[in-house]
């Protein structure tokens, strides 16, 4: 019972140990520099929660039930098994084309199918259209056990979307010919009410209404320990003291000299998390708008939610 | 050039990569493009086309970055239709026939 107890303990110290010298969201952008004298405008309105987890990242086997599902989707059978043990599970055509992949280590689900060379002559047929998605993808979500809540913030916002990312328009004389070839559900995993940064989840959906593409990231998350969330003035000096990263600009904007901005104005705050593989890590997305003196710059911006530095 | 309905196309062009919106700096993502085009994404040897490698290439850069809420990246690839497939290992001539091809890559 005591070793349980110091291990537990030294798992804890372990990670906690490590969140604060390194957290995830520091790679996402250019840090900032100190600004102590930073006009900092603070719009945001939403509320944060009190407290923030860390979660450790585990396995997850996938229940029978979601996996005959996918394999059925996909128009697998068990004799297209290639891979069965205790990492996964992959399933392959008689010509290698079509693969379905369901990893339980890292939890992924990944079905790819050769994209179809389209031409003038030879377009995309039946594809669904956006506004037959919803019903498309409440059934794809329910095989595989995703409920609302998991793709929803805490204001109980759903995070799905339907997107029409591929076109291509082909040039046949004075014709023009478009060829939409699949069309998207988007959704992004949230975590009590907090959105996981990084690639959305997305089911492609092409000819027929056959899923050509399945790309999930669905682990077991475990808590491991809750931080008090800090305050908007704490947020603040964070900014000014330059514990903070900026993301990309429009690239017809140029860059952004830090050191001469003349405002920062927080637009909004998202408390969010990243995966560095192993744990997710809380952190505050920001919308800000950066006033450099000859214009209006939006940027995102990523800072800490919690004191990381009494992690450390 | 897809709104005005222009086509840049010579007998020798095969591919113009741009943008159907408005894009992003990022170090990352030429870094990535080059790295696709010349090895592949993975730790073996299994280059891209010179298009997926752009859209791929922009897709991982952009993946963990710190963007305003609303914004949507979508890239396009015009050129020659026997072109599309081209890499910096093989490539076709051009055939004569022209499309325009484009992709979202990012969307908040």
């Amino acid at each position: 019972m005591i070793k349980s107890a110091l291990f537990v303990l030294l798992q804890v110290f372990c990670l906690t140990a490590s969140f604060g010298q390194n957290p995830p969201w520091k790679a996402n952008g250019a840090a900032i520099s100190v600004r102590p004298d930073l006009d900092v405008q603070w719009l945001s309105t939403n509320a944060f929660p009190r407290e923030v987890w860390f979660y450790e990242i585990q396995p997850n086997a996938f229940s029978s039930d979601i996996i005959s599902n996918v394999i059925e989707e996909c128009s697998f059978t068990e004799k297209d098994k290639i891979k069965d043990d205790a990492s996964g599970t992959t399933f392959r055509n008689a010509e290698g084309s079509r693969t379905l992949s369901i990893s339980f280590s890292s939890g992924e689900i990944n079905y790819e199918t050769p994209r179809t060379h389209y031409g003038p002559t030879n377009l995309a047929i039946d594809v669904p259209q956006t506004n037959q998605l919803p019903a498309l993808a409440t059934n794809l979500l329910q095989k595989l056990h995703i409920r609302s809540s998991d793709i929803s913030t805490y204001a109980g916002q759903s995070s799905i979307r339907y997107l029409e990312p591929a076109l291509t328009m082909f040039y046949a004389g004075d014709n023009t010919i478009t060829n939409i070839p699949y069309r998207s559900i988007y959704f992004r995993r949230f975590v009590d009410g907090m959105p996981i940064i990084g690639r959305s989840s997305v089911i492609d959906v092409g000819e027929h209404g056959k899923v050509e593409k399945i790309a999930i990231t669905w682990p077991v998350l475990k808590r491991i320990k809750p931080w008090a969330t800090v305050t908007q003035s704490d947020l603040v000096n964070y900014l000014r003291k330059g514990d903070a990263i900026r993301g990309p600009v429009p690239s017809d904007v140029g860059d952004i000299d830090w050191p001469s901005i003349k405002r920062l104005t927080i637009k909004m705050a998202i408390p969010s998390y990243q995966s560095d593989g192993k744990h997710l890590f809380p952190f505050l997305r920001l919308d800000a708008i950066v006033d450099t003196g000859s214009g209006s710059v939006p940027v995102g911006m990523d800072c800490p939610i919690i004191d990381e530095a009494s992690t450390k | 050039m897809k709104n005005k309905g222009v086509k840049p196309y010579n007998s020798n062009l095969h591919l113009i990569l741009g943008g159907d919106t408005v894009t992003w700096t990022s170090p990352k993502k030429w870094y990535n493009f080059a790295r696709y085009m010349n090895y592949g994404r993975h730790d073996f040897y299994s280059p891209y086309t010179i298009r997926n490698a752009y859209y791929q290439g922009n897709t991982d850069a952009f993946m963990d970055a710190p963007l305003p809420s609303g914004t949507t990246i979508t890239l396009a690839v015009a050129g020659d239709s026997a072109c599309l497939d081209d890499s910096l290992q093989t490539n076709t001539p051009p055939s004569g026939s022209w499309q325009y091809d484009s992709l979202l890559i990012f969307s908040n």
